[in-house]
């Protein structure tokens, strides 16, 4: 309950000055852009205004609205060569202010609409290369995977490739469970060829997936993110699915994950990810019909176990998620409910009184 | 820090994450053990809740509305909303009034738009009316609940400007030329709700996009396609709930989702799959247990242990109370971590929710005994998690709105004012 940095008063007074000036400096420099913009100026001062407002609070979306006013009025003809200096100016101060803030909202969308707005086709490939700069410093920045599928999508990147930049970044870090996410919307993009023929191709090809996670399982099994795209690649190969198998390859394939999970748990016996995956391939199997008495009895067992080592959530295996079936049919109904109703429970004292003050005693 | 969840970045650390999740564990253990008795068991009952040095740091925040803090200028809606709802929860002698009331309402009056509708995040002439300070405003002006501070809320232009950022395929724009996802659609229904401006046209589409953005394992994204995460979860959950169409999301992958963010060693939750622990989360995370709960219960098939069955609610109060609470008041996102008002705010939230659940009942709740000390369990006033303002707040708001008409819309939607002309 403690840890609180300490300074000296000397040095949080220069730090309260430098920031007084910091703050006397912006405010100078905020009020005169909005000048600007009250005054309807169009011209390059303005964005030049605007520049030294954004670089200092990126997160400031009135400016950036500004710019775009600016940028519209100065090239009002939709000569896009004649925007080209423009937009690079652009690319170079947004870039600049993602390094201030990498996730700030109203930078990358001013990128994307810049991105737009030039027809900037010869800014896709550094696009890419860029994101793929910052997504290696911060892999999971999810502003910046959006905005990379909106490059990709607009610069029509194939979802091939796409899918090779994820390999790469697994290899680099396979819990990066953004990298796997993308994964899953990129397969079906992938072999999005209709009928009976692209349903086995992407079938074959998310066996194989099967292959890599098991590399992630017995390199680090307490890394969760291979698990949850494990159940995703179950799913789409059950019956019914998308790449569904026929049923006799299915329970095959189950039956062997199943062998496969069992291995890993003699290795690691208290390891929570293989008992819940174990858990669930058992349900799978029970779900399908294709149960045995044997694999009802091991995914019960498994249960338990899972109970004991993730005793946080022991109440939640016991009363719903996986070991009844309760939690599949919520949701099946629906009743009304209206928004204002009484939503928290009411208590005899609503407020307490105030409790004894042991907080001089600590530190 | 001009949004929702805080921007910090640092906590991605690429290739080695599961080296910080191992720092994490161990700093937080740290912080446990000068908690812990001879037995081995934690000592609950000795760490008390810091209610006058959290109301000390939050009443010395308001003092910078007025001054400093850049990264604030166009955000200062949040501001007053993160220290006025913590200052709510904290009990009638510390909750805003008088004087500290009156200045903020003035405040959020001069980031009201006129005309166009909407507040910005600051009270400059000229800003751009954006929904996430309207929500904010409107939440701080709820949560203080004076007649002038609900008559502050121009609810004629509020219809007009919500209608602007209402989008074709039912979600909404932040603001005017401005990007779109599921905090749009939280914060417009949000603020809709509450001021009785839920019309059909507002409604139209939404619960659908939502749904659309649910991902395979359950939890939902930014915008469709996008890897779940727990703000947007909890914007979209409490939009399925002012909609009243939960059940067009996936509810047990939902409610899975959500049941394997709560960190095994600490209690806390994390945000996403596979990322550190961050007191922020007890709210976004747990505060969408009760919603959850709310949809169950209508369904008869909450476990009899209410939203305790499905997270550790005692988990997350020791997480709370030993490693987020500084003893000099204000509370932080993890161990190491410095306070801020955002996490604050949000750690008070979660905080709120976890202490609602009742003692279990010793006919069903077996051989578990109620871990939590009393004044852990009474620390905060009721919140009302749709919004996450004070339950009481928003009855006595929705009270005050239910007889408003309608305000007629002007023929053509109002289109923004280029810019008002500085005074
Ligand atoms: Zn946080």
């Amino acid at each position: 309950m403690h840890g609180v940095k300490r300074f000296t008063p000397e040095k949080r007074a220069a730090l309260r000055k430098e920031n007084e000036e910091r703050a006397a400096s912006y405010r100078s420099r905020s009020a005169a852009a909005m000048e600007r913009r009250a005054a309807k100026v169009y011209d390059a001062a303005s964005l030049e205004a605007v520049a030294k407002v954004v670089t200092e609070n990126p997160d400031f979306a009135t400016m950036w609205n500004f710019r775009r006013e600016v940028l519209g009025h100065m090239f009002p003809d939709a000569d896009v060569a004649a925007r080209k200096a423009a937009c690079l100016a652009e690319f170079a101060l947004t870039q600049e202010c993602l390094g201030i803030n990498p996730k700030s909202y109203p930078v990358w969308y001013h990128r994307e609409w810049v991105l737009l707005w030039g027809e900037c086709e010869w800014q896709w490939p550094v696009e890419l290369k860029l994101t793929a700069k910052l997504l290696a410093l911060d892999d999971r920045n999810f502003h910046c995977w959006t905005y990379r599928r909106n490059v990709v999508r607009v610069a029509g990147v194939t979802a091939e490739a796409e899918l090779a930049f994820t390999t790469t970044k697994i290899q680099a870090n396979f819990s990066n469970y953004s990298a796997w996410h993308y994964r899953s919307k990129l397969l079906p993009a992938v072999h999005a060829s209709a009928g009976a023929e692209g349903a086995a191709q992407l079938g074959a090809v998310l066996r194989n997936e099967l292959e890599l996670v098991r590399n992630a399982f017995f390199t680090a099994p307490e890394d969760s993110s291979a698990w949850f795209y494990h159940r995703w690649l179950i799913a789409q190969l059950a019956p019914g699915a998308a790449a569904a198998l026929p049923p006799a390859e299915f329970e095959a394939l189950v039956r062997a994950e199943l062998q496969m999970v069992d291995e890993l748990l003699e290795l690691e016996p208290e390891c929570k990810w293989p008992l819940a995956a174990a858990a669930f391939l058992g349900r799978t199997l029970d779900t399908h019909q294709m149960g045995s008495e044997e694999t009802t009895g091991a995914a019960a067992t498994r249960i338990g176990e899972l109970r004991r080592v993730d005793a946080l959530r022991a109440r939640y295996y016991d009363s719903a998620g996986e070991a009844t079936p309760t939690m599949a049919r919520i949701g099946a109904s629906t009743p009304t409910m209206a928004p204002t109703g009484k939503w928290y429970r009411q208590k005899g004292n609503f407020y307490s009184t105030e409790p004894t003050e042991l907080a001089s005693e600590l530190h | 820090m001009a949004t929702f969840w805080e921007s910090t970045y640092d906590d991605g650390l690429p290739t080695h994450s599961t080296n910080e999740q191992l720092k994490t564990e161990d700093a937080c253990r740290a912080v446990f053990e000068e908690w812990i008795n001879p037995d081995g068991s934690l000592s609950r009952e000795s760490v008390s809740f810091c209610r006058t040095e959290h109301a000390a740091y939050l009443k010395a925040g308001l003092g910078s509305l007025a001054a400093g803090y850049v990264s604030l200028d166009a955000s200062r809606p949040w501001l007053t909303y993160w220290i006025s709802h913590s200052l709510e929860l904290l009990g009638p002698s510390h909750a805003l009034r008088g004087d500290e009331a009156d200045n903020v309402v003035g405040f959020l009056r001069r980031c009201q738009v006129p005309g166009t509708g909407g507040f910005a995040g600051g009270a400059h002439p000229g800003q751009i009316a954006h929904l996430a300070p309207t929500y904010a405003a409107i939440n701080t002006l709820v949560t203080i609940g004076t007649p002038a501070a609900l008559a502050a809320i121009d609810r004629a232009s509020l219809r007009v400007f919500l209608r602007r950022m209402k989008r074709p395929d039912g979600s909404f724009s932040m603001h005017d030329d401005g990007e779109c996802d599921v905090r749009g659609v939280y914060t417009a229904l949000a603020v809709a709700s509450l001021t009785n401006l839920l019309d059909d046209e507002l409604r139209r589409g939404a619960a659908e996009w939502i749904a659309s953005c649910q991902t395979y394992e359950g939890g939902i994204g930014a915008t469709p396609g996008e890897e779940a995460h727990g703000g947007y979860t909890f914007c979209g959950l409490a939009s399925m709930v002012l909609l009243d169409r939960v059940e067009l999301l996936r509810v047990p992958p939902l409610t899975r989702w959500l049941v394997e963010r709560q960190m095994g060693v600490h209690g806390g939750f994390q945000g996403r799959t596979n990322k550190l622990v961050d007191g922020c989360y007890s709210f976004w995370q747990g505060g969408a247990f009760p919603l959850l709960e709310a949809a169950l219960t209508r369904t008869a098939e909450l476990p009899s242990g209410g939203i305790a069955s499905l997270f550790s609610t005692d988990g997350l109060l020791d997480y709370l109370f030993v490693c987020c609470q500084q003893s000099n008041g204000g509370l932080r996102d993890k161990p190491g971590r410095g306070r801020d008002y955002y996490h604050t705010c949000y750690c008070l939230s979660g905080l709120a929710v976890a202490a609602a659940e009742p003692e279990p009942d010793p006919a069903t709740a077996g051989t578990r005994p109620a871990t939590s000390p009393a004044h852990w369990k009474t620390a905060l006033g009721f919140v009302n998690p749709v919004y996450n303002v004070s339950a009481p707040k928003v009855e006595a708001a929705l009270e005050w709105s239910r007889e408003l008409p309608l305000p007629p819309l002007p023929s053509s939607l109002m289109r923004p004012q280029p810019a008002p002309t500085l005074a």
